[in-house]
This record gives C-alpha cells, sequence and structure tokens, in this order.
C-alpha cells in the first residue's frame, strides 16, 4: 500500500469516482509519484480480474452430487433422456405424424355431393312416410276388422239366442196345441159324442 | 181241415199275446191323469204332453206326462219383449218350488187311483208315474227337479186303501227320485 498521503484520492481515480476537477491534477501527480503510480496498476489488475469473474448467487444450501435428494426418478430420468436426444425426439415425431396420417386417412370419409344428399334425404322422407301410413292403414284395417268381427259375433250371439228362445216358445205353442186337440179329440170320441 | 187248423193256432197265439193289462184300462189312467192336471183351475199346471201309460211285463204300468209346474206363457219372452225382470224370474221360480211337493201328493193319489182302475196288473208289479217338468231357458231352474219319479206296487197301494191310509202312511209307500 502507498504511503502517499493522495492513496484514498488515487483509488477513487482507479474506480472512476474522482471529481473531474482533480483528475488533471491526479494524472500529473501519478507520472511524478512512482508509488501511486505502482498502487493504480495494482488496482487496475485487480479490477479487470474482478470483472473477468461471473456474478453468481451465494448457494442456499450446500450438498453433495451423490445426495438422493438430487438422484432423479425413472421417469425424469426416461425424458430428460429423451428430451436430450434428438435421435429419440425425431422418431417419435415420426411416429406421432404417421399415425395421424393413418387415422385421418382411415376416419375420411368422402363428402357426397349436396345434390345428391338432398334426393336421397328426400326419397328416405317419402320411404318412412309411406311406410307410415302404410302401417297406420293396416292398423286401422286390422282394428275395423276385429270391430266388425266382435259385432258380428255378439249379433251371432243375439240373434242365436232369440232364435233358441223363439223356437222353445214355438214349441210349447205347438205341444199345447197338440195337447189341447188330442184331448179335445178323446172328449169328444170317435163318434162325435162328447165324454167318450 | 187245415184252415180249421190254423184258425185255432192263431186263435191260441193271439190268446196268448193278450197283454194282463187292457189298453182301456191304461187309457183310462191316462185320462184320469190329463183331467186331474189340468183341472187345478187356481194356479194351473201347464199340460205340455198329455199322459201316456205302458205296460211293461213282469215289471208293471208305467205313465209319463210332460207338463210346466207354473202356466206361463210362451211369449213372456220374444222379439217383442225382450227383457224379463229379475223379480219375475225369482217369482216364478218360487211358485214352482213350492208347487213340487204339491204335485207330488197329487201324483200319489192318482197312482193309488190307477192301482184300481188297472185289474189285470199283477199286484207284486209297480205303478210307476214319471213327471217331466218344464222349465224355459230364461228361468231360473237352479235347484228345481226337471224330472220326478214315483214307483211303488200295486199291492201296497191296494193295501192302503184297504186300511184308509192318511197321506203320511201313503207317502212312506213311494220311492221319490228327483232328477
Amino acid at each position: 500500500m502507498s504511503t502517499c498521503d493522495r492513496a484514498e484520492a488515487l483509488r477513487d481515480y482507479a474506480f472512476d469516482e474522482l471529481p473531474a476537477a482533480e483528475v488533471r491534477g491526479m494524472e500529473q501527480h501519478i507520472q511524478t509519484c512512482e508509488a501511486c503510480a505502482a498502487d493504480l496498476e495494482r488496482l487496475q489488475m485487480t479490477t479487470a480480474a474482478l470483472r473477468s469473474i461471473p456474478d453468481r448467487e451465494i448457494p442456499q444450501r450446500i450438498a453433495f452430487v451423490s445426495d438422493k435428494v438430487f438422484a432423479p426418478s425413472a421417469a425424469a430420468r426416461f425424458f430428460s433422456g429423451f428430451w436430450n436426444s434428438s435421435a429419440r425426439l425425431g422418431f417419435v415425431s415420426a411416429c406421432v405424424l404417421g399415425t395421424a396420417l393413418i387415422v385421418s386417412a382411415y376416419r375420411r370419409t368422402p363428402p357426397p355431393a349436396a345434390e345428391v344428399r338432398t334426393v336421397v334425404e328426400t326419397a328416405d322422407v317419402s320411404k318412412q312416410v309411406n311406410e307410415a301410413v302404410s302401417k297406420a292403414v293396416a292398423q286401422v284395417r286390422q282394428e275395423d276388422a276385429r270391430l266388425t268381427q266382435a259385432t258380428l259375433k255378439a249379433a251371432e250371439a243375439k240373434h242365436e239366442r232369440e232364435y233358441l228362445v223363439l223356437s222353445e216358445a214355438v214349441q210349447v205353442l205347438q205341444k199345447q196345441v197338440n195337447t189341447n186337440t188330442l184331448l179335445a179329440s178323446a172328449d169328444v170320441g170317435p163318434s162325435g159324442v162328447v165324454g167318450q | 181241415m187245415k184252415a180249421l187248423l190254423l184258425i185255432g193256432l192263431a186263435t191260441l197265439c193271439f190268446a196268448a199275446s193278450e197283454p194282463v193289462v187292457s189298453l182301456g184300462s191304461l187309457k183310462t189312467v191316462e185320462a184320469s191323469i190329463n183331467d186331474r192336471i189340468r183341472s187345478n183351475i187356481n194356479d194351473p199346471y201347464d199340460l205340455l204332453g198329455p199322459a201316456r201309460g205302458t205296460y211293461l211285463e213282469g215289471y208293471g204300468a208305467v205313465f209319463t206326462v210332460e207338463m210346466n209346474l207354473v202356466l206361463v206363457s210362451p211369449l213372456t219372452l220374444s222379439p217383442f219383449k225382450q227383457v224379463v225382470s229379475d223379480k219375475e224370474i225369482s217369482d216364478l221360480r218360487e211358485r214352482k218350488a213350492k208347487k213340487v211337493d204339491g204335485l207330488k201328493v197329487m201324483m200319489r193319489d192318482l197312482m193309488a187311483g190307477a192301482s184300481r182302475s188297472l185289474p189285470g196288473l199283477p199286484p207284486q208289479e209297480r205303478i210307476v208315474m214319471e213327471a217331466f217338468l218344464f222349465n224355459y231357458r230364461w228361468e231360473n231352474s237352479r235347484g228345481l227337479p226337471r224330472r220326478l219319479v214315483l214307483t211303488t206296487t200295486k199291492q201296497q197301494l191296494i193295501d192302503a186303501g184297504n186300511r184308509h191310509a192318511t197321506p203320511a202312511e201313503l207317502a212312506a209307500l213311494f220311492t221319490e227320485e228327483e232328477i
């Protein structure tokens, strides 16, 4: 360290902190004072060395690389290896692209012409309407036939009952007439004499 | 000579086939049955089939008659009157049920009379009377008999007549069947 009484001003000069008015006087002093010139040279070397070292933050924790905390997981190792390998990355990208192309080609349906589709749709609707109408008509006819059958059956049953009742009445009337005739003829007798 | 022989044989044959119960006596019983059935003026029976009598050799005399216990117009139910009320039906059934016993009494009486009107009938043979009871389809005939058959022997009836049996004693002599 210089014993010169201007050593403090020299340090300011070295770090460009000396006022501009004193810079000329300091430069003249350095040319005449060997001690200050040597100190300035050392300071400039030190400053240059310090500037060549990059700024680094102070580590929060100091640990050994072999510590398990720093050991990457299997997935991390895989992805680390994957991302760090351009060959793998390129191969996988090619696979994904190829799969996408195949799926796209497979699922792609050729779009039919709008006019044709309209005609087809119209034909489908017309067919569906016809089918629905035919089905409804068939149902109505079936229901009509069932009702007609039931009505006919009921009418026949009623007719049958009436016929049986009437037939029975006629039979009874006939029996009564026969009985009365027979008894009357027996009363009269063959010769026409009553009570014979 | 041959002709005389044939005439003699024929006479014997006819004499042999002469029934022990004459047709005339059967007709007499038939007439009494018909008259009796028709004589009930207050609540007459409806005689639908007059009495028919027949003699079954070795068995006895059988009389059948068809009747309705109540005189009902055949046109009670017809296309012109299509409904018979439930009350009419139940009333008719009740009347018929009440007349069944009366008919049995009458039949016993008729058969007792028949025993005296059938002189040719052997005493040990039967006198049977069967009444067919008619019911219309629309009636409620549940529980009512369709056929009533009374059977006894001539001898029992003659004995009962001789001792002037009461109606209850007379009833005990008959076998009754309600079908």
